[in-house]
């Protein structure tokens, strides 16, 4: 039996993440929760076994207790969560918890096969974030006037990222972090979350050119702070959520052709300016060349991948720590080598599917604060994973962002995770929202309904 | 808002088309490449497959010493130490060639398992070359203790029986000798000299001027007639016979036959030099080789602007052209191919150490080198060569033959030269090229003709 699970629970494991993505991509059908509650229940299903299927062999392998006791939290915390959330608020979305479990899992499983410890830390991170988020719904609902501080979160956000620009640690060549307390703070990622709420308040109710121009000037703020840091992925992804936002928000495509032709211009600009963006450039175009210094992490990287093939080597089979920084920047790679490039696409279309689902309510939404959140979420969300996921298999030049929910990082996995409360909150109000009109249509009906029996009593 | 989630769908799916594509094309480069640490890893899970040759001789295998540890046997020792190569201090040869199918196990995943369980390592696969060591043994033993190298191929399959370069060393003591050996650049014993070796063709180059020729003269060549005098002036260049022989009135067959440098220097200047230099080609000079081993590409120096003293020292093959005595092989196997040059090979097939064929390779077509008829031509023209001619001392055995000698000559001083034999067998029906080249010794007919005997002797009895 141990000979049956270590041999083929790669393709299992596989197999299930496949069913799950059907569950995903056949739950886009339904924008209500309760419409969705049938295949989130089926869905939950092949979430378990995949986890089971990876931890099962993770522990047959090692032997070890530690990793069974880590498999019974991770267990916990994904079971003990979309329960609580249910209590709390009825109208949670199953599916959209199930979609962030299995990409938080997917994480762990190579964290753990990486480093337990980081492993354990992560999912300590995950769960108080989680606990953090159960008030963000509720936060939502009774703070209406959330829209009206647009700048205070503008504000708050610039004085994040300078602070960081003037006293923050040098990791790598850029200044992306800082220390209180003996903890290490990444502001790029929690000040994402008040950039895309100060975008959506600035761009509420189909907005004029001047109010995308303002939001402009804040947005470029945040850029410029971000490119003087050298944290130049984070500074990709707020420009594109400002891209998407003002093109979404104004129903104008022409922003997204403006912002297009921004983007290169900038780019262009950067890699004359700024002696790394060259060297990044150069280690993405022939690494081979360079394979001692910039172009290592991006050979092993290629290696690593190459090595795992369509199935991968099996869990703790593969060499991924030979790629530096394999847990943050690269961790698609190590996915890869030793699950599989087919699972490595399957978690692409986990995150695809999650961001559709995004889309989807926010095509439902008459409120346009509530869109834009959703718009600017998704964008920042779904394009980090393309700069990750394209920039460590060498499609396009590495910025060195996280994986969203699989990276290893506090900051990162925090601010994800509060930001899919954000969703959650909006799929809540969405359904109270239901509840009631419900309601209303329902006493009309009683009362219309009286009438009509009263006319026929008269009648006769 | 659908535009920009279409735009996310596309660049996302230009991310899955790259994926896939990199995984499909993941090659063994990758593999090989120092920097992966696949191949540690592979060497600590499995045991180094066996190399064996065609008659099912061990030329390389794994075996254990006293104190457990691994260590690679050759038993032949110097005899294939090049085509086989070594591995220890890097690799080369067919260690080299075939070090993913080597180091890899392709048994059951289930009995992986087990053997990882019982912490035994799993057998690696097997290689089984297209070598024979009869034939490789007698190359081995021909060429004795000169310098030079010898290749035999089946001309119909382009299996390669036997490779032999010298001087050579011992890879059992690889890990000993390497210093002495990778320094010594005077002997180069590492070099293997049939696809590294570059060297000055001599007259076995005539075989490409007398194509040229037959290409550009297709109804007069055969009525061609020059008078020898010992030497071939023209303008301030001269060039004269092997030791100054005077070979009287030549036609073309003679011209070949007696390897006359005068009157292939006048040949040579007959001829059109932009279509010279397209025939050249044609037979793969100046260009990449189908060679499963690392060789040095050769190169023929001429244009439609070379002088006349170029053309007339290229068409007797010295001047700067050089040739490796495979590229040389590979000529001779598509004349006696009908023109078709075969894929050389060196690995038939690699099979899992419980004999699943895990690879095959199955004899293919390079591409024709020339025509049926210009093939047929030329191998007349060889045939005297033997029957008449410089390869006389192949005539008389009970198989016939056909060939070229060359003396190459590599500097100003006469008697210096490499000795050439390029040449197949039988001739009604073609089966195998040997290609001979001894160095600084003197003539071909005289010292690479006996060799390249030998090694037909061998294959024929």
């Amino acid at each position: 039996m141990a000979y049956f699970i270590v041999i083929y629970s790669k393709y299992f494991i596989t197999f299930f993440l496949f069913c799950f993505l059907a569950c995903g991509i056949y739950a886009l059908r339904y924008e209500s929760t309760q419409d969705q509650a049938a295949v989130a229940n089926v869905q939950c299903v092949f979430l378990f076994l995949t986890q089971f299927s990876a931890y099962l062999t993770i522990v047959i392998r090692t032997q070890r207790l530690e990793y069974l006791i880590l498999y019974a939290f991770l267990q916990i915390l994904t079971l003990a969560l979309p329960i609580l959330e249910n209590l709390m608020y009825p109208g949670v979305s199953r599916i959209l918890m199930n979609h962030i479990c299995m990409l938080l899992s997917a994480g762990m499983i190579v964290l753990t096969r990486l480093d337990i410890n980081k492993a354990v830390r992560q999912l300590a991170i995950a769960g108080a974030s989680f606990l953090i988020g159960l008030i963000v719904p509720w936060v939502i609902r009774k703070v209406k006037s959330l829209r009206k501080f647009g700048w205070i979160y503008a504000g708050a956000g610039v004085a994040a990222l300078a602070v960081v620009l003037i006293l923050g640690q040098v990791t790598h060549g850029s200044k992306i972090s800082y220390t209180i307390g003996g903890i290490t703070f990444q502001p790029s990622e929690f000040v994402k979350l008040l950039y895309v709420f100060f975008l959506a308040c600035l761009l509420v109710n189909e907005p004029k050119l001047k109010q995308v121009i303002l939001a402009g000037i804040g947005a470029g703020i945040h850029v410029l702070i971000l490119v003087f840091s050298k944290d130049l992925g984070s500074a990709l992804i707020y420009f594109v959520v400002y891209v998407v936002m003002i093109t979404v928000a104004a129903h104008q495509a022409g922003y997204l052709l403006a912002g297009a032709a921004a983007g290169a211009v900038a780019s262009w600009a950067a890699y004359r300016l700024f002696s790394h963006v060259q060297v990044r450039f150069q280690a993405w175009k022939d690494p081979w060349s360079v394979i001692d210094n910039q172009g290592y992490q991006i050979t092993q990287s290629l290696f690593a991948m190459s090595r795992g093939g369509w199935f991968g080597l099996g869990i703790g089979k593969g060499t991924p720590n030979d790629i530096p920084y394999v847990e943050t920047d690269f961790i698609f790679s190590a996915v890869v080598e030793e699950l599989g490039l087919l699972f490595g696409m399957g978690i692409i279309g986990t995150a695809i599917v999650l961001f559709l689902l995004l889309m989807r309510l926010a095509g439902g939404l008459k409120d346009g604060f509530y869109r834009n959140l959703l718009v600017g979420i998704g964008a920042a969300y779904l394009f980090q994973t393309f700069l990750t996921v394209g920039g460590g298999t060498k499609f396009i030049p590495l910025t060195g962002v996280t994986l969203p929910f699989i990276s290893y990082g506090g900051s990162s996995v925090m601010t994800t995770i509060l930001m899919f409360s954000v969703v959650q909150g909006i799929y809540i109000m969405r359904y109270e929202e239901e509840l009631r009109l419900e309601k209303q249509r329902r006493k009309k009906e009683r009362q219309s309904g009286k009438t009509a029996e009263t006319d026929e009593a008269q009648e006769e | 808002m659908y535009l920009c989630a279409g735009i996310f769908l596309i660049l996302f799916g230009g991310l899955f088309g790259y994926l896939i594509r990199y995984i499909r094309s993941n090659d063994e480069a990758l593999f090989n490449n120092s920097y992966n640490s696949r191949q540690r890893v592979l060497a600590a899970e499995n045991r180094r497959g066996t190399i064996y040759s065609a008659d099912g001789e061990v030329l390389a295998q794994t075996v254990m010493t006293e104190d457990g540890e691994e260590r690679r046997e050759y038993p032949f020792r110097e005899v294939f130490a090049h085509v086989v190569g070594y591995t220890g201090k890097g690799k080369s040869g067919i260690e080299e060639l075939e070090n993913y199918n080597l180091i890899n196990s392709n048994i059951p995943e289930r009995d992986k398992v087990d053997n990882e369980l019982a912490g035994v390592k799993n057998p690696g696969n097997d290689v089984y070359t297209t070598l024979d060591t009869n034939l490789q043994q007698t190359a081995y033993n021909a060429l004795g203790a000169y310098q030079g190298a010898i290749v035999v191929t089946e001309v119909k399959t382009g299996r390669i029986l036997a490779m032999v370069s010298k001087p050579d060393y011992d890879p059992n003591q690889i890990a000993d000798i390497w210093e002495k050996v990778s320094e010594d650049t005077e002997n180069a014993a590492l070099i293997n000299r049939v696809t590294q070796g570059l060297y000055p063709p001599g007259s076995t180059f005539k075989i490409v001027t007398a194509l040229a020729y037959i290409r550009q003269y297709p109804e007069t060549w055969s009525g061609y007639r020059y008078e020898c005098t010992g030497a071939y002036t023209n303008g301030g260049s001269r060039i004269s016979c092997y030791h100054g022989t005077v070979h009287g009135t030549v036609d073309f067959m003679t011209s070949f036959a007696k390897s006359c440098n005068s009157s292939f220097a006048n040949i040579g200047m007959q001829l059109d030099r932009a279509g010279f230099q397209d025939t050249i080609n044609g037979l793969l000079f100046n260009q990449e080789l189908p060679i499963p081993l690392p060789y040095n590409q050769t190169s023929v120096e001429l244009t439609a602007e070379s002088d006349d003293a170029d053309v007339m020292q290229t068409s007797i093959g010295q001047g700067k052209t050089q040739i490796s005595p495979m590229q040389l092989n590979m000529i001779t196997s598509a004349i006696a191919n009908e023109g078709v040059l075969m894929q050389p090979i060196l690995v038939d097939q690699v099979l899992s150490a419980q004999g699943k064929v895990i690879e095959e390779n199955v004899p293919q077509e390079y591409g024709r080198l020339m025509t049926q008829e210009e093939a047929e031509i030329l191998t007349s023209l060889m045939e005297d060569v033997v029957l008449e001619g410089t390869g006389r001392g192949l005539n008389g055995q009970p198989y016939t033959s056909a060939g070229k000698t060359g003396s190459a000559e590599f500097n100003q001083v006469k008697e210096d030269s490499h000795a050439w034999f390029t040449g197949f067998a039988p001739v009604e029906d073609p089966e195998i090229a040997v290609t001979v080249i001894v160095e600084r010794i003197g003539s071909g007919g005289d010292y690479a003709v006996p060799l390249a005997r030998r090694i037909f002797d061998a294959y024929f009895s």
